[in-house]
């Protein structure tokens, strides 16, 4: 995905002059590139994370558009109240570029492992909030998030391919847009889910794979929420009315994320719905002590394939 | 002239009829909210009024107009010192300053964007540094030859993002970056030195490589004399240490940290300040 975002930006740095591309000592895969288009417009910064988003909102208000490019720990809550105060709050916009989010970098612990950036960043008024779930869909979103005059958090996790679960199929509509959900797939013709998946990130792929496997037993479609803010209320509403049950899925914390984003909304514009019908699986409130890979941790937590099938059949 | 003796030299230092008359409207203000940081708001009166009356370039009718100097006070809660100021060139009226604190003023006990003037919201400590390094660097993207001038409190001094800051403006080069440090030695608990032991500022500063001058904080023609010699070499930024007395001009009010914020004055409180500075 980082690839994916990058060659993006370069691409439209070539004739866009008001981009400045601020990396926070991070390896961005092409400098080199970056450097030869942005020209003094790519800049290096010193480990200085509350500095840098500082810097970029002074950037901002000089009419440059500024992209910060870090690790997405360190672009949410180790600058928080500087996104808060310096950009949102002065109406300065900035775009975040946070690579390695969710447990991409679970092999480094706790201290890489952004799983409460989704929330943070939904606090702050002004904000939208991005969580692609493959490389395709970082390469739709990049234009639109340099393009639209507002601060955006873009999640990217790892792998531009998702490494485990599904890719989508052509026949959807897979044209992702800013602020608006999609149904991602589908494994049934009738009008009526027995359950709606909603997911996003690399929930998503998995949320596809364990439709597709259920695909004659249970009648499932899948809600791609990417923009968890502004969430796309009138989506989730009129596929919520064509579901009998709802799965939330999330690589974050039960905790102020899309869970919450979908269920707040719920109880607020449609308290009709039977609330007892809504079920989530994500990171449950404590510290993950885990190492090893993504998938490991997955797994560990209940978020894989195999055990999301387990809990629809408990469901249903 | 040693430190010791420009710290002197700015307790001793009259004021005339001018920097009597904008501190007379921080009072005005005060005299609605009856609280505020009073302490900052009287000792950086001298740094804005040579700032606005000598140095910097600005069209009250057009204040986001391009070619700008750009001024950032990252010790927002002195924000009446401030907005006296603007009120004075014209960026707001005078009367605004009678709703000062209110529910639906403007005019709140800190910097805020959106009046006429303020490039900045500050109040959060060690803030505007960080924002006013971006806008040096956007004005040398820009090729501007405009300057962007910061004031910070001493005490403000205590934030990871002052010396971040530091480090990104040595990095950049940006000798349009001139910052002022309102050095009153006083923060909100005691002196700088008891709570910070920050009592040597200057080295601190040149050792990230900046380039520092020190003054008397109340003098105008050593203001204005070091601030129209800036920056002080090529390619450096600027620091200019100002010598300051904390609530100067209120006499027994002067270098008291309880006067750093004072939640009620009285009407005899405000009286009191209204002589003591007209005796000064």
């Amino acid at each position: 995905m980082r690839n994916a975002a990058i060659k993006k930006i370069i691409e439209i740095g070539k004739l866009n002059k008001k981009i400045v591309f601020l990396s926070v000592d991070q390896s961005t895969g092409n400098d080199i590139e970056l450097k030869k288009v942005l020209k003094e417009r790519f800049i290096i910064e010193p480990i200085s994370e509350a500095n840098v988003i500082g810097m970029a909102s002074g950037l901002s208000a000089e009419g440059y558009i500024p992209l910060i490019f870090n690790h997405a720990t360190f672009n949410s809550r180790r600058c928080y109240e500087q996104i808060l105060l310096d950009s949102s709050l002065q109406n300065f916009p900035i775009k975040l570029i946070s690579n390695g989010a969710g447990f991409a970098t679970s092999h480094l612990g706790p201290t890489h492992t952004s799983i409460d950036d989704v929330s943070l960043m939904r606090q702050i008024p002004n904000m939208n909030i991005l969580v692609p779930s493959n490389a395709e869909e970082v390469s739709t979103l990049i234009p639109q998030v340099i393009n639209i005059n507002k601060s955006f958090y873009v999640r990217l996790s790892k792998f531009g391919i998702p490494k485990f679960g599904l890719m989508p199929e052509k026949k959807f509509n897979l044209k992702s847009l800013v602020g608006k959900a999609r149904i991602i797939h589908k494994n049934h013709k009738k009008l009526i889910n027995d359950i709606l998946i909603i997911s996003n990130g690399v929930m998503t792929p998995i949320a596809i794979q364990v439709s597709d496997n259920l695909k004659t037993k249970i009648k499932i479609s899948v809600l791609d929420m990417t923009t968890v803010k502004p969430l796309d209320g009138k989506n989730l509403i009129s596929n919520v009315k064509k579901s009998k049950n709802i799965l939330i899925c999330e690589e974050h914390s039960i905790i102020g994320g899309l869970g919450s984003a979908c269920i707040e909304y719920l109880i607020d514009k449609y308290p009709k719905y039977n609330i007892k019908n809504i079920y989530r699986v994500g990171v449950p409130d404590k510290f993950i002590l885990k190492h090893g890979d993504q998938e490991g941790v997955l797994n560990y937590l209940k978020l894989d394939a195999r055990s999301i099938e387990k809990k629809i059949f408990n469901i249903v | 002239m040693s430190n010791l003796s420009k710290i002197y030299n700015s307790f001793k230092i009259r004021l005339d009829n001018r920097s009597k008359y904008l501190r007379a409207l921080v009072i005005r203000g005060l005299k609605n909210s009856k609280k505020g940081h009073i302490g900052s708001s009287f000792s950086m009166i001298e740094i804005l009024r040579v700032l606005y009356d000598d140095i910097m370039i600005y069209d009250p009718k057009n204040p986001s107009r391009e070619n700008r100097d750009r001024l950032i006070v990252s010790q927002g809660w002195a924000s009446l010192a401030l907005y006296s100021i603007l009120a004075d060139k014209g960026f707001i009226k005078k009367e605004d300053l009678d709703s000062f604190m209110n529910l639906n003023s403007k005019l709140g006990g800190c910097i805020e964007r959106g009046v006429n003037g303020i490039e900045a919201t500050t109040g959060s400590c060690g803030h505007g540094l960080p924002i006013a390094v971006g806008i040096a660097k956007g004005l040398k993207l820009k090729k501007s030859k405009r300057k962007v001038y910061v004031i910070l409190g001493d005490g403000e001094h205590g934030e990871g993002t002052i010396w971040e800051a530091a480090i990104s403006i040595s990095k950049n080069k940006l000798d349009n970056l001139i910052i002022l440090v309102d050095n009153n030695k006083i923060q909100c608990s005691g002196t700088l030195k008891q709570i910070s032991s920050l009592d040597t500022l200057k080295n601190k500063w040149e050792s990230f490589g900046l380039n520092v001058k020190e003054v008397n904080g109340h003098n105008i023609k050593e203001l204005k004399n070091s601030l129209k010699n800036t920056p002080i070499k090529k390619e450096k930024s600027s620091v200019i240490i100002c010598h300051t007395v904390m609530c100067k001009g209120i006499k027994k009010y002067e270098n008291l940290p309880d006067f750093h914020w004072k939640g009620v004055f009285t009407l005899d409180d405000l009286h009191y300040m209204q002589k003591s500075l007209s005796e000064y």
